[in-house]
């Protein structure tokens, strides 16, 4: 349950985290639409190279390119790499503070105090910082493909929506295990590092070829998605019993919490 | 159980292998000022947040307004309100904004008396909340408190870095909201002589134990001191009297401490020939000090 005037509380104050998150997503949309044309001529002055090579953005290079077209480029740039790199990031960003700020201000004794329950302060907090992150990436991922439609580029607009779905997802469950950590410390800056630390080693998996099946990472730059044209549902159902478990795991432990010790 | 605001019993909260509370057990009547006293550390916070469910008890029980502490907090912080030590409120929003932000947070709210006490204390509504004085500031805590109206109040150090103009406001407004509307205020404190004022009831806490409890009168009617002058030397039998915890003497001019069996003391001395005798009354840090002086000198007696 959410109560409505901590949900707007909640928004208030991560609104600068906000607006620096959706600016530099959207910054970075528009710079990798833009680019492509430069990108273009590069490419033509220096035929006979593989364009993976120059390119060289993770998950191209790997993959076989026979030909280079604005769509994969794009991919390449927003997809498998922006969108859920700096994704993470902003879940980061709008998670760590969120109960560590109250200790730190002293204000979560007075909101602990008051007749919310513990459930309410929970889902009100984590629910304005999901929504952020939602308009986060998707409303840059919508901007991203509009500049693309103008400068006149056709875009499988679908797709790049389903993978901006499955980057939202992948940054929720980092979103809620930066929560957990937020609840033990009055140092948001600590919040995040633990879960940026977190996240590094959840990425080791990624780095060696046998083992990248098991990298969140790797499945979040939707690769399939892209070439197979085939929406990842089993991983998709992974990370959403994820999501739910880590939910349920961080209510347990925000409802245990003893606060003002 | 439904005569009392708060009962306790046995109530004991540790922290890391410390007791901060051990074995409390208290009946706090429904419509008084209870006044939690104690020095710092003494467990008077932690009783507090006890009853409001932000700790969890280590080990005993506590009831408040019928509801068990570790079974229905959040009922119980409906119609409970608190205020902290040093009032922390969120220092980025206006005077109206926060108002209206607790507004959603209470299931009731009586807007006239918020908008009587905003008049009263002169709080600018425009203000933000991190360029109010820490008088204005406890003044909106107390504000927001008693907007919802609740049946009883929780107020840790409310007093503490209040000016005497301040404190005062403060604490007549406290009594004027609780006095005839059977409202309980429980009141944890240091500042011993200002809650004398307000309090009816007052418990000791010292090292998370209960020193003594009572209606704050008949608690100062108990404990006294007796000054005389004896015309002669008196029976050692009298000053060796149950309750007597401390003698001093100057010839036949005796200062006789009282904790405890004060009629009875008062009564053999006057037995006793006497050129002047009187009977003083304390202030509460005097008592305080009497009871704990009373209570190391037990334990010392029983070798703990």
């Amino acid at each position: 349950m959410v109560n409505k005037a901590l949900f707007k509380k909640e928004l208030k104050e991560a609104r600068g985290r906000f607006l620096f998150c959706f600016l530099l997503l959207t910054a970075v949309a528009i710079v990798s639409v833009l680019a492509y044309p430069r990108l273009e001529e590069l490419l033509s002055a220096t035929s006979g190279e593989s364009s993976g090579l120059i390119m060289g953005f993770s998950g191209v290079s790997s993959l076989e390119i026979t030909e280079l077209s604005f769509s994969l480029y794009l991919w390449s740039q927003w997809s498998a790499t922006y969108i859920y790199l700096l994704g993470i990031l902003a879940a980061i960003i709008f998670s760590a503070g969120a109960f560590a700020q109250e200790k730190a201000h002293g204000t979560l004794v007075f909101l602990a105090s008051t007749p919310l329950t513990r459930t309410t302060i929970y889902d009100s907090k984590a629910l304005a910082g999901l929504t952020l992150l939602a308009v986060s990436i998707f409303g840059s991922t919508v901007i991203l493909l509009l500049i693309s439609f103008a400068a006149g580029f056709a875009l499988p607009a679908l797709l790049f929506l389903a993978s901006a779905l499955i980057a939202f997802l992948g940054a929720t469950i980092v979103y809620l295990f930066t929560l957990i950590f937020s609840m033990f410390t009055s140092d948001a800056v600590k919040a995040g590092i633990s879960s940026l630390l977190l996240c590094m080693i959840l990425a080791i998996p990624g780095w060696f070829p046998a083992s990248r099946e098991y990298s969140l990472f790797y499945h979040l730059q939707s690769w399939d998605l892209y070439y197979h044209n085939q929406f990842p549902l089993l991983f998709f159902l992974t990370m959403l019993l994820l999501a739910a478990a880590l939910y349920r795991g961080g209510l347990i432990l925000w409802q245990r919490l003893e606060i003002g010790k | 159980m439904m005569n009392y605001a708060v009962e306790t019993q046995d109530l004991s909260k540790k922290f890391a292998g410390v007791k901060a509370l051990n074995g409390v057990s208290l009946q706090i009547p429904r419509g008084t000022v209870f006044a939690l006293l104690g020095p710092n550390g003494s467990g008077k916070t932690t009783l507090l947040k006890l009853l409001l469910g932000l700790l969890h008890p280590s080990s005993g029980n506590a009831n408040c307004l019928g509801m068990d502490i570790a079974k229905n907090s959040q009922g119980i912080r409906e119609r409970a309100g608190y205020i902290g030590e040093e009032p922390r409120l969120y220092d980025y929003m206006e005077v109206e904004e926060f108002i209206v932000f607790c507004q959603g947070i209470y299931p009731s709210w009586n807007r006239q008396t918020m908008q009587n006490y905003l008049k009263e204390f002169h709080i600018p509504p425009k203000e933000k909340i991190k360029n109010l004085s820490h008088g204005m500031r406890s003044q909106l805590s107390l504000l927001v408190t008693l907007a919802p109206e609740p049946d009883i109040l929780f107020l840790d150090e409310p007093t503490s870095g209040l000016d005497p103009i301040f404190k005062r406001r403060f604490l007549d407004t406290v009594l004027a909201e609780t006095i005839g509307r059977g409202k309980t205020v429980i009141i944890a404190s240091h500042h011993l002589n200002d809650i004398e004022k307000v309090a009816d009831h007052v418990t000791f806490l010292y090292e998370g134990q209960v020193l003594q409890t009572s209606p704050l009168q008949e608690l100062k009617d108990s404990i006294k001191d007796i000054r005389i002058v004896f015309q002669s030397e008196p029976p050692p039998a009298l000053l060796d009297m149950e309750g007597i915890t401390a003698v001093h003497r100057k010839d036949n001019a005796f200062h006789i401490q009282v904790s405890s069996n004060l009629n009875k003391i008062w009564r053999y001395c006057s037995l006793v020939p006497y050129f002047t005798m009187e009977m003083i009354d304390l202030e509460l840090e005097d008592i305080f000090f009497r009871l704990l002086n009373h209570k190391v000198k037990g334990e010392k007696r029983d070798g703990k």
